[in-house]
């Protein structure tokens, strides 16, 4: 096994929803969507920007580098795609535009979402 | 026999009424309530083609008062319109011309929409006058969003009854 099968190996396990996981939905800007599975760390509101008066919660997710079981590097289109989360554990998931790549490898990405 | 009179919120419902308009985009009246409560509630996330309106600053114009009884007071109203376009990995249209466009048509939505209203400034009875800010400030992949857009701003002149802005 070479260290990038160990990666997506990693990435499959680490995201199972028996696990760490949870189950969110990708809507991609021009296709359908489809369920994938992620982690999800729910940080604290920011503000959106200067000149608005609001801020909306931060979310970094982290799925499989993978175009079915997770979101591909490849296909990202970021200011438009979206995930749904749920803010809190439990609550109705809402879709949450995709800002950033934070990291990336051949096993996983981690995206910043509000 | 008292008459109703025109607030703020009348103004600002009336600003939502003609934004809604423009039916591609959404028109954001920020709130802090968690709309994850609210199986109908959309969260405020940064999205493409997004107008944000937010009360800045309110300033009297005591030239502008109305003596009597009760007295009148005027207000003026400072709105920021925020507009947003989303970065795209997949649309090559220059974003200056999108914006462009976007102006445009957020400007035609205040003014009345598909028949411009002359009496646009008074917001269905409901101001006294109105103007646009004299610059228009233009946001480069601005915040968390990364974003472009412009801010516009409408300066909204009302009279209230003193203490009833």
């Amino acid at each position: 096994m070479t260290l990038r099968d160990a990666f997506e190996t990693d990435a499959a396990m680490f995201t199972s929803t028996s696990d760490f996981g949870e189950t969110v939905i990708y809507r991609p800007r021009l296709v359908s969507e489809r369920n994938i599975a992620a982690v999800v760390i729910r940080q604290q509101a920011e503000q959106v920007s200067g000149d608005e008066n609001r801020v909306a919660t931060v979310f970094e997710v982290h799925v499989a580098n993978n175009s079915t079981t997770g979101i591909a590097t490849t296909e990202i289109d970021l200011g438009g795609d979206m995930i749904d989360i749920a803010d809190r554990v439990g609550k109705t998931p809402k879709p949450r535009s995709i800002l950033q790549i934070l990291d990336q490898d051949e096993g996983m990405v981690v995206l910043r979402c509000q | 026999m008292p008459v109703a009179e025109p607030t703020a919120v009348d103004v600002l419902d009336e600003l939502e009424t003609r934004l809604a308009w423009l039916t591609t985009s959404e028109i954001v009246f920020p709130s802090r309530e968690n709309s994850d409560n609210d199986p109908e509630g959309k969260p405020e996330s940064p999205k493409d083609s997004q107008v944000v309106v937010s009360v800045a600053n309110l300033t009297r114009v005591a030239d502008l008062d109305l003596p009597g009884n009760p007295p009148r007071e005027c207000w003026e109203l400072e709105i920021k319109l925020r507009l947003r376009l989303m970065p795209s990995e997949t649309d090559s249209e220059s974003i200056d011309w999108k914006l462009m466009r976007y102006v445009r048509d957020v400007r035609q939505a205040v003014t009345g929409g598909d028949t411009y209203l002359d009496d646009w400034f008074n917001f269905n009875g409901n101001a006294l006058d109105a103007n646009w800010g004299d610059t228009m400030e233009r946001v480069s992949t601005d915040g968390t969003s990364q974003s472009d857009g412009y801010v516009l701003t409408l300066n909204i002149r009302i009279r209230v009854t003193p203490g009833a802005l």
